[in-house]
């Protein structure tokens, strides 16, 4: 753990928001994002990225995405799993396609704004229980990214890569 | 008013050449059975999602038409991926008979404003009597023939 200006904890760095993003390139040719803190550096590093106005929409853009041709990936945050679940099972899980979903997981500490906790404290059981692969950005940093990419399109599924505060530069 | 499938029909014609995304419910199960084509994507589930999914093909695809016909139900659902409209390449029909009728016939809201890219078509309620729709597995194998050739 280390700590920022403002004396706060946080995980550990694992990777520049540079790297992040020319990593998220070379392993996907298609990006959408629903805007979170922990992505506002590596955003406008990409290539390109796709805008939606919810995460159950982002998921059905990726698989259009996925249908036309490309290998998609999402960034969400943790919060944005309560809207986009059905749209997961419904189209990437139903239809066997792979999807590689990077989510920031807000409100796992402690002095991360109320409204998050509820999140911190239930998203990797949400994941584990709908039977969602999660990789740790945290122990794995960049080649964490790399596997869950190999995995998501090698096995056609949905790959959560799960970032935790700090492990980018924000 | 015509019928569901009579509009479905209609449409495949008037877009010869078009990739087909049909929402989930009596659209997709009446479009699989009465029209089966390789160049049709039919949703069996993830409702409110068929425009975001015609959105993200089509943008990839931006030499590809693409055709996304959806139910008015499931329409009022996707409201917000309106907002990523219009897309030059994508043409957007909602089939509107006012109400859920695969579960029950509940009456349905007014969209709150209907932009000019968005083709409204009444339809008579009612169904067809129409088999399990085809699995995951043969719809994607089906649309992937026609994707190969064309992507």
């Amino acid at each position: 753990m280390r700590q920022d200006k403002l004396n706060r904890e946080l995980f550990d760095l694992k990777a520049s928001s540079d790297v992040f993003a020319q990593e998220l390139d070379n392993a996907c040719n298609w990006v959408g994002c629903v805007p979170d803190t922990i992505f506002k550096q590596v955003l406008p590093k990409l290539k390109s990225w796709h805008l939606a106005p919810r995460e159950n929409h982002l998921i059905g853009m990726a698989f259009g995405a996925g249908l036309a041709g490309k290998r998609p990936a999402v960034l969400i945050q943790n919060s944005g799993l309560g809207l986009c679940l059905d749209a997961l099972f419904g189209m990437f899980c139903l239809y066997n396609q792979g999807l590689l979903m990077i989510v920031s997981n807000r409100g796992v500490l402690e002095w991360e704004e109320i409204q998050h906790q509820d999140w911190g404290k239930c998203t990797e059981s949400l994941l584990l229980a709908s039977k969602i692969k999660m990789i740790y950005f945290d122990e794995e940093g960049i080649e964490g990214l790399k596997r869950a990419a190999k995995m998501a399109f090698e096995n056609n599924q949905v790959v959560a890569l799960m970032m935790q505060r700090g492990n980018l530069d924000e | 008013m015509n019928k569901r499938i009579e509009i479905i029909d209609e449409l495949l014609k008037n877009h010869p050449d078009a990739f087909f995304i049909f929402s989930n419910g009596l659209t997709s199960r009446e479009a699989s059975y009465f029209h089966p084509e390789d160049r049709c994507f039919y949703l069996l589930h993830g409702m409110g999602e068929t425009l975001s999914i015609g959105i993200g093909f089509a943008k990839t695809q931006p030499n590809i038409e693409v055709v996304v016909v959806e139910g008015d139900g499931s329409a009022l659902m996707g409201l917000a991926s309106w907002s990523l409209m219009p897309v030059k390449n994508l043409h957007y029909y909602i089939l509107a008979n006012g109400v859920h009728e695969t579960t029950g016939g509940q009456k349905l809201p007014s969209f709150p404003f209907i932009p000019d890219w968005c083709s409204i078509v009444e339809m008579s309620i009612g169904q067809e009597g129409t088999p399990n729709p085809p699995t995951p597995v043969e719809i994607m194998k089906r649309c992937q023939r026609w994707l190969t050739k064309n992507i």
